[in-house]
This record gives C-alpha cells, structure tokens and sequence, in this order.
C-alpha cells in the first residue's frame, strides 16, 4: 500500500513558484512561501514540507528548521483566522486582559486554543508595533484597537 | 482603488515638516502624489553628484543610525566601500521592540519616500541589489511597498539605466515571520538567506561580510528615510535642524499613560519632559510620571525627564521609544512584561541567553507573585547580571539592563517584594 504523496494544488503551486522566482536566489523565498501556505491551508501542514522543499531546492531538515524558529508559522492548529493578542508591556498597561477576557467570553476559548468550528484560534504574541491604539490584536492580515465587547463582537462578525 | 489590510489609525505631528511631511495624513502613499509633492527631486540631483560626493555630505550631515545603536551613517558606508564589490544594501524594516511604531508610519503612507532613499543609498555605495526586510505583521505595510516598487519600476526609477544615468537597481520585499532578533542586522542577513534568524559574530561586520559574504549596508527605515533631506537641503543647511552634533528629524514613538500618543518628529535639543508634556498631552489623569521605558533597552526615572533626546553619552538614545509609566503603574510588574518580552524573542543559539532569559522570566515572575524565597532572589540577580557578557549578539547583552536600572532606580517598589519574602520565611 503506497501512501499518495503530498502535492500542491495548481493555483497554489503557481503562487509558490511566482515567489520563487522574484528572488535573486530560491531558497530567499522560504519564508514568503511558508505564509503564502499557511494562509491557503490555514496552517502549515507538515506534509507539504518535503514538496516545498524540492522546490526551494533545500534539504527538508532545513526547511522544518526554518518552520520551527520563526513564530508566526503553526504546524499543529489549522484555524482560519489567528487573532493574535498583543501581551507586550504597552498593551498590558493598556488593558489587554479585558480583550482576552471578552474573547475568551465570545469565542468560548482559552488564549492558544482554536474554535472547534476551526475557524478562529486565540495567538498572545509580542508586540505588534501599534502601541499607541493600545490593546491592539490582529485578525490574519488586519490590525484592530480593541474598544468594548461590543465593538469586538462587531469586527468578529466580519470575519465568516 | 485597491484595498490593503486595515491599518491602525496612528496619530502622527510634526514640528519639521521633514519626515512626517506627507505622513501626518493619511493615504499619501501613490507615487503621483509624492512626485506632485516635489518627491523623487533629489534622486534627480543625487544622480548629477558623484557617489563619493554623497558619502561625504551624509557624513558631514552627522546623521546617524536611527534603529537603536546610533552609528554615524556616513562612517558605515565609507567602511563599506572600502571593500570590493559586489556590494548588497539592505533596508531594516523589521520594527519590533516594545513601544516602536515610527517606521510603520513612513512604510504605510510615505512608502515612496524610502524607496528614493534607498536609491541614493545604494547609488552612493555602489549596490545594484537592495532589499527591504519587513516584519512578518506588517502586511499593509509589505503589500504597499511591493505596489509602490512596480510604480517607480513603471516611471524609470527602478531598473536598468535609471533616469538615464547608466546605474541600475533592483529592489526586493522580503517579509520576516515574527522574530524580534531578525532586526539585528546579522541575524536579518541570514534571514535574507533564507536561514534561521540567528546571528552572526562580529567582527567581521556586515560592510566586510554581509549578505552572500559581500560588503553590505544595512541601515534603518528612518535613517534612510532622511538620506533624500540631505541630498536635497545640502548638509549644510540639514545640520541646522537640532543640535549641532546630532543634527536632523528624529521620530519619537510615545506610548502608555498619555493623552495623545503617537509618532512624534522633534528636533533632538528637545527634552523628555517636552516630549510627554508638551506635545503629548501629558499623563492619562494628570497622574504623576514614574518612569520612562525607552523600549525594552532602558529606564528613565521621574527625576531624569530633562535629558535631550539625542545620542549623548546622558542623552535618551536608542530608537527614540518613550513609554510612560505612572505612579500607579508597577514597576516590577513592567519589569517583568520585559522579561517575558527576552523570554520569548532569545533566538536560542547561545546558552546563557536561551536559558538566562528564560530563567530570568520564572524568577521574576515567582517574586511577582510572592513566591520567591531567598535563593530563588540570588538566582534572579545572579542570572540577570550574567546574560550579557556571554552573549554574541546585542539581545543578550540588553536583556538584563532595563530590569537591572529599575532595581537601581527604584529600590524601594522592588523592596516591597522582598518584605512579602522575608514574612513568610
């Protein structure tokens, strides 16, 4: 019984190797690719490594090294939207301990943990350099001042 | 007109009209605009100059470097083109200390005004290939400057022969993945390489063995950003903005317990207190000012809030970050949001770093509890003033300082901790 191997799907092959190829040199690509991954998949799925990989033309080791030091990427939890929380020194002044509390309260999770839906997974990171709309979060691509429960409800909605 | 990801509403005010000239508004990042502003006049007169000539007036300019370290611009790019090409530049944009948000602004809405000045920059140091290596969470930021390089492709000034002058160049957007350290121009090279964030020793310095091995520059956003004000004013007339040592705009980002935070473009003869009071607002609540965290590198006390903000020996330094702390904020419990922030960002390729922020995170953390005993304080102490002599890079060897001066500054507030240790025991 052989085990089919992991392959890119078409349009995310084409964006992959559209990254490879505005580089000087491949293996530069490696972390604009890994993003364009996790945003397709919602994660970075061990498997897709190896193809990766021989695209970059690098060793897998390297390229699961490179996965494991950078923060952003998440090998394990597939979520459709990471909100990621700023913890920071600002932020904590500023009330970032509501914000969890009101997210925790919405989506029903602990910071770290994903909806079971898949869709929306809690991230405390470090700060996001917004600090003067303190506490500030990110949704994927998008960077909020968080108001009130209310307002927060309101951006999550947005988000389907 | 084409969407970006939503960008935070950063306020920003300037007394200098440089920098922040066209960034104090929002949307002002289109390349017609900045031309119909007069942008892209001194990419004109750089090319007429002779690249010596621009290292020159950038030196005498006393410009200096404006992502922590404060290096003389002009004495890095004279070592760099001492040695053969080819040579790389590559523009910081990796933003990612505590409190610092200056160069997000000139990237979001004056994107264009970088990209002239890494067109000097390179012209003057001979690279043909620069890059701008921007944080993993700035994605407005990374898709604004990917649009604004097809636009100045599109006009002639990026490419082959640019406006004629037999000089090419072509820069690359390389996006980071949410590590602190790859704003360490060492560790962001091999970043570059598409490697780890892990720095390098020095010496050899980047200027000697960058990118590839090659002599590379590696300079700040806003440094770059005032390599066009020189090239336009003249460095004469540039070093008349400010003290005459530390001469041009500075931006300071003000966050915490103020009324009007933001980005903030000052002369650098202006004094902390000014900085807060005057152009901040003042505290949240009139509260009184406790201290001051310049990022997660320093603190400033109450009594020390008429320092310059400039690169003098007493001066405030670094990147420019002002976080207020008032009087009822606490000053071990911000310590400790500082030993959490090394904690995390250790890249974890020297020993006494990886283990000794860490480390030094759990203790603190126990005596924020009243937890600690005795022993759990020397190892706190011990750990804290041994990160830095071990280290290889610069992380390490702040990674203790900002707590170390809160000690020194305020025994008292950490003496309240040390009472709950000794009524248990």
């Amino acid at each position: 019984m052989s085990k089919t191997a992991f392959e890119f799907p078409e349009e995310l092959r084409a964006k992959l190797e559209e990254h490879i190829n505005y580089f000087p040199r491949k293996r530069q690509a490696i972390l604009l690719c890994l993003h364009t991954i996790q945003d397709y998949y919602g994660y970075i799925p061990p498997e897709s490594l190896k193809p990766l990989a021989d695209m970059l033309e690098l060793p897998l080791n390297h390229v699961e090294g490179v996965v494991a030091f950078y923060d952003m990427f998440d090998t394990k939890d597939k979520a459709k939207y990471r909100i990621r929380v700023c913890v920071s020194i600002v932020c904590h002044m500023l009330g970032k301990d509501k914000l969890l509390q009101a997210l925790e309260k919405i989506l029903n999770i602990k910071p770290g943990e994903t909806t079971p839906d898949g869709k929306f997974k809690i991230v405390p990171v470090q700060c996001l350099g917004a600090c003067s709309e303190a506490p500030v979060f990110m949704i994927n691509e998008d960077v909020y001042k968080f108001e009130s429960e209310g307002q927060l409800h309101e951006i999550l909605s947005r988000y389907t | 007109m084409k969407s970006y990801p939503v960008i935070p509403k950063i306020y920003a005010e300037t007394t200098l009209n440089m920098l922040l000239r066209r960034a104090k508004k929002p949307r002002t990042h289109w390349i017609d605009e900045y031309i119909k502003d007069g942008g892209y006049q001194a990419l004109e007169k750089a090319l007429s100059m002779s690249p010596e000539e621009i290292i020159d007036w950038v030196d005498k300019s006393t410009l200096r470097g404006r992502g922590g370290a404060g290096f003389p611009t002009g004495k890095k790019w004279k070592f760099a083109v001492q040695n053969p090409g080819p040579r790389y530049f590559i523009c910081n944009a990796d933003e990612s200390e505590p409190g610092t948000f200056k160069d997000r602004i000139i990237i979001e809405r004056d994107p264009h005004l970088l990209i002239e000045g890494i067109i000097i920059s390179s012209y003057a140091i001979g690279a043909n290939e620069a890059y701008i290596y921007i944080r993993g969470e700035y994605t407005a930021g990374y898709y604004i400057l990917r649009d604004a390089i097809e636009e100045a492709k599109k006009k002639g000034l990026l490419g082959k022969n640019i406006l004629g002058s037999g000089f090419d160049l072509e820069i690359y957007v390389a996006r980071g993945a949410g590590a602190y350290i790859c704003g360490e121009e060492t560790a962001l090279i091999e970043s570059l390489e598409g490697n780890r964030g892990h720095p390098r020793l020095k010496p050899p310095y980047p200027v000697q063995y960058g990118l590839w091995g090659r002599p590379t520059v590696v300079n700040n956003v806003e440094t770059i950003a005032n390599i066009p004000f020189i090239i336009s004013m003249g460095w004469e007339e540039y070093k008349y903005i400010g003290p005459s040592d530390y001469a041009g705009p500075k931006l300071f980002p003000v966050s915490g317990k103020v009324k009007k935070p933001g980005v903030y473009e000052l002369p650098m003869n202006t004094t902390l207190r000014e900085v807060i009071f005057k152009y901040a607002g003042g505290t949240l609540g009139n509260k009184k000012v406790k201290a001051v965290f310049s990022g997660a590198l320093d603190c400033f006390s109450a009594e020390e809030l008429d320092i310059p903000m400039d690169y003098s020996p007493l001066g405030f330094g670094g990147t420019g970050t002002v976080i207020v702390l008032t009087e009822d904020d606490d000053i071990v419990e911000a310590a400790l949001k500082i030993a959490e922030f090394y904690e995390h960002e250790t890249c974890g390729q020297c020993t006494p770093c990886r283990v000794g922020c860490h480390e030094q995170a759990y203790l603190l953390k126990k005596i924020f509890k009243g937890e600690a005993d005795e022993r759990d304080w020397e190892g706190f102490e011990y750990v804290n003033r041994n990160i830095q002599p071990m280290s290889i890079c610069g992380l390490g060897a702040v990674a203790g300082r900002l707590i170390r001066q809160t000690m020194e500054k305020f025994p008292e507030e950490w003496e309240k901790y040390r009472k709950r240790v000794l009524q248990r025991a």
